[in-house]
């Protein structure tokens, strides 16, 4: 009785020394976001802005917010965005229909030169995700100015108010300028507004704290290392959560990603179905759907004439070098690819086998298989599926449970290596053995 | 206010000029856990606290002045010896010294005259005590109980100790804040606080010194701050740091696996030798600093040196069988011991031969407890046959 009450006040104590300077730190950080992009909105909503000045404005508050955040590295990402705006118009003048690939080509071998010589290790892990999005954005205007999208070029404002947009700057998510564009017009705003903006800010900080607090302590060190790597895994999804809400909470404060009659019409991640997955087909979409909407559109889709494995394999390739010339990423990624890849075909070959409905994307509208989705044999066969899947997850997300100056700094090749050597790389003879009964099926 | 500080004066000047200095130099405060006790003063209202006199007869003036200055401390200090008696009381309660505390009374030691002795038990007393202290007011400062190191995030980024990390971090970029930080001040504030009176001249201060600091070190090692990255993909751009704090049981347990490991020491052939790995954190607080440069030398000179989280003792413990009132020891008489047990807790070893008595006692007690939604727990009160036994 006595060991028990201790034994409460402990975890209490040990949850609130925690969660209090973390939800504070949370706070601050979503504090300089929000007001950066509440002046935008208010700006933008009572002033009647010629179009190149509100793009200006996005510029200016922007590249403040920026350098408030991230100190001088902040010169990173301008260089970023003007050499390559620079090389876009000198290029126009030679070619109209390679842009797209040199720009790609360009501007990620200058992240990956950022990031073996030039720039100290913890400065990059702390621009890395900004110059990320910086990048895809140049990109996709690169390639939709192949396909002719535009009436005509861009200018340099709008380009730059594109690029240092405040709303997306620094956590994301990638919007198409068009897109952009269209949200920086008056919106008819009502108290939905800041319901949309509160929630989510709620439901960052509680990923938040679960992500720092809870989901470390919930499983004790001592126990298998599958549920401690399950535990580590899912703070890092956890901090995933957090960042995307709190990209939402930047994005809808700014008047971003609603509809007119002011819903948000804006996902970025789906915990839910990345949680309880059907298949990892589904994480890899539900994980960052703007940027899975990215590679599709620029990366997939331009590459859809060469093959599908080509497109595939590229479609990778760009994600794996997007995320810099790291090992933990590449084989990260890599891994993702293969265990989905073999995943989606041996699920194709197991439902035409025992008739049932358990493709690794759910049927759309009626599945032709004999038995239907609520079947007991569905049923048990996804189970199945999706506790492999969670395997896989906690197998993958185990790498980013790491010292904090390691996080800090950058992943190293032992640690990825030692990771997956305690865990006798479980998944990878899974998949493999998924792999040889597929074929023989 | 001004009153009631005046009253608070007034009151230490009577208590102090009558008082000669007493034995047991700086322990005295350990009597600060028992203070409360009598009208249940709880720990809560530090004001009422302040004003005991008994509290005050225990404290010396360097000890009453670190009070004054940190509003609040009181109430952590009391707690932390609180926690310290108890958790001696828990480690030792299957051995024949079973950490017992005197009633407490005004110029009486709390854990009686075996503080006299250096033997280690003695040692462990002052590791536990000063590991207490140092536990309380870090967690009360890191929860904002004590005025002069609040979360008082605007002036965060001044305070001295800080500087060294803001000094490795990019002071410019990343903008270091909660309460985490404070960690130093328990550390710092015991060091002031329970090592009052140990100058250190001494072989026995020198004991207490280094037992003081093995009980700060082993709950600074394990309090830390802890930080983690977040950002898109795995990218660091948002940093938050916390503080972890060690449950005060697992420094009780570290300190007796070092009781029972414990070196006896004597005085080192050279006074000041060159000073050991000890933690120097921002020595230019402590005025006295070079009292903890010392380096006990092992009484066996086949054993090596004490280390930092090590406890020393002088001389061997007193048996701890009959009662003693030289010593203040009460003797294993009457004490429940276990029949079955071959260890210490066994009768034979706890009732050192003297044969044991066995009682059976029916006990009235709550059981079959079940849960019910939400949220109440339901018990039946069964009597149960107990079989005791207890030494002669």
């Amino acid at each position: 009785m006595e060991e028990d009450d201790e034994y409460t006040e402990n975890t209490w104590t040990y949850i609130s020394l925690c969660a209090e300077p973390t939800l504070y730190e949370g706070l601050r950080f979503a504090k300089d976001l929000i007001i950066a992009n509440l002046i935008l909105r208010f700006i933008i909503q009572t002033v009647s802005l010629p179009h190149n000045v509100r793009h200006s404005l996005c510029l200016v508050i922007g590249s403040f917010l920026l350098y408030y955040s991230i100190g001088p590295a902040f010169f990173w990402t301008v260089g970023l965005a003007s050499g390559s705006y620079i090389f876009i118009i000198l290029l126009s003048f030679i070619t109209k229909r390679w842009r797209g690939l040199v720009i790609a080509i360009s501007v990620i071998s200058f992240l990956l030169s950022c990031e073996v010589y030039i720039v100290n290790p913890k400065m990059w892990q702390q621009i890395r995700g900004i110059q990320m999005v910086a990048a895809m954005k140049i990109i996709s205007v690169a390639i939709e100015l192949d396909r002719s999208l535009f009436k005509h070029m861009l200018n340099p404002v709008e380009f730059g108010g594109y690029i240092m947009c405040p709303a997306n700057c620094i956590l994301g998510p990638w919007i198409s300028f068009h897109t952009y564009n269209n949200y920086l017009d008056v919106k008819f705003l009502t108290r939905r507004w800041f319901k949309i903006i509160l929630i989510n800010l709620f439901l960052a900080m509680f990923f938040l704290v679960l992500s720092n607090c809870i989901v470390p302590w919930y499983i004790d060190d001592d126990l298998t290392k599958w549920l401690v790597a399950y535990r580590d895994a899912q703070a890092f999804r956890m901090s995933h959560y957090f960042v995307s809400s709190m990209s939402i909470v930047s994005m809808v404060s700014a008047g971003f990603g609603l509809t007119n009659d002011c819903h948000l019409e804006l996902q970025v991640t789906k915990p839910l179905f990345i949680e309880l997955p059907r298949s990892l087909v589904q994480v890899v979409i539900y994980w960052n759907i703007p940027m899975h909407q990215w590679l599709k559109n620029y990366v997939f889709k331009t590459c859809q004439a060469y093959g599908q494995f080509t497109a595939v394999f590229v479609t990778y390739a760009v994600s794996s070098l997007l995320h810099g010339l790291n090992f933990q990423f590449s084989a990260v990624l890599l891994s993702i690819g293969t265990f989905s890849y073999v995943e989606y075909n041996f699920r194709y070959k197991v439902a035409s086998a025992l008739e049932v409905c358990c493709l690794a994307n759910p049927c759309t509208k009626q599945c032709d298989h004999k038995n239907k989705k609520n079947s007991l044999l569905a049923v048990f066969t996804n189970t199945l599926f999706s506790f492999i899947t969670i395997i896989h997850l906690a197998y993958l997300g185990v790498m980013f449970e790491a010292s904090f100056s390691m996080q800090e700094s950058g992943y190293s090749y032992f640690h990825t290596m030692s990771k997956w050597e305690n865990l006798n790389y479980f998944s990878h003879g899974l998949v493999f053995f998924m792999y040889v009964i597929y074929l023989m099926m | 206010m001004k009153c009631l500080w005046l009253l608070v004066i007034t009151v230490l000047c009577l208590r102090c000029e009558g008082s000669k200095p007493r034995r047991g130099r700086g322990s005295m405060w350990w009597g600060i856990a028992k203070a409360g006790e009598p009208n249940n003063l709880a720990p809560l209202s530090p004001g009422v606290l302040y004003m005991d006199p008994a509290v005050h007869a225990t404290l010396r003036r360097k000890q009453r002045r670190l009070a004054r200055e940190n509003p609040g401390v009181l109430a952590a200090v009391a707690k932390g010896a609180n926690m310290a008696v108890a958790e001696c009381q828990h480690q030792f309660k299957h051995r024949r010294w079973n950490c017992s505390t005197r009633n407490f009374l005004r110029g009486k030691n709390l854990f009686g005259k075996i503080v006299d002795r250096g033997c280690r038990e003695t040692a462990f007393i002052y590791a536990i005590t000063s590991a207490g202290v140092t536990h309380a007011v870090s967690r009360a400062c890191a929860e904002g109980a004590i005025e002069s190191c609040t979360c008082d995030y605007s002036h965060v980024d001044r305070a001295p100790h800080r500087a060294r990390a803001a000094a490795a971090a990019n002071v410019r970029v990343w903008k270091w804040g909660g309460c985490s930080d404070n960690i130093g001040f328990g550390f710092h504030f015991s060091r002031e606080f329970v090592d009052t009176g140990e100058r250190g001249k001494t072989l026995r201060e020198k004991m207490n010194l280094h037992n003081n600091e093995a009980g700060r070190a082993h709950v600074q090692q394990e309090m830390r701050q802890e930080c983690k990255c977040h950002g898109m993909s795995g990218s660091c751009t948002v940093k938050t740091c916390w503080m972890r704090l060690p449950s005060f049981r697992s420094v009780g347990d570290a300190l007796k696996d070092r009781f029972d490991g414990a070196s006896r020491v004597m005085m080192p052939n050279a006074e000041l030798e060159a000073p050991a790995q000890r933690n120097d954190a921002a020595p230019h607080r402590v005025p006295r600093r070079d009292r903890y440069r010392f380096q006990l030398r092992p009484h066996n000179p086949d054993h090596k040196s004490p280390g930092l989280k090590d406890l020393v003792y002088l001389e061997s413990s007193p048996g701890f069988c009959e009662k003693n009132p030289r010593l203040g020891i009460p003797g294993t008489h009457g004490r429940a011991c276990n029949d079955t047990s071959i260890g210490v807790d066994g009768c034979d070893l706890m009732c050192c031969g003297r044969g044991y008595r066995t009682e059976t006692m029916f006990v009235v007690e709550r059981c079959n407890c079940t849960f019910h939604w939400c949220c109440e727990v339901k018990c039946k009160v069964c009597r149960t046959e107990k079989v005791v036994h207890t030494c002669l």
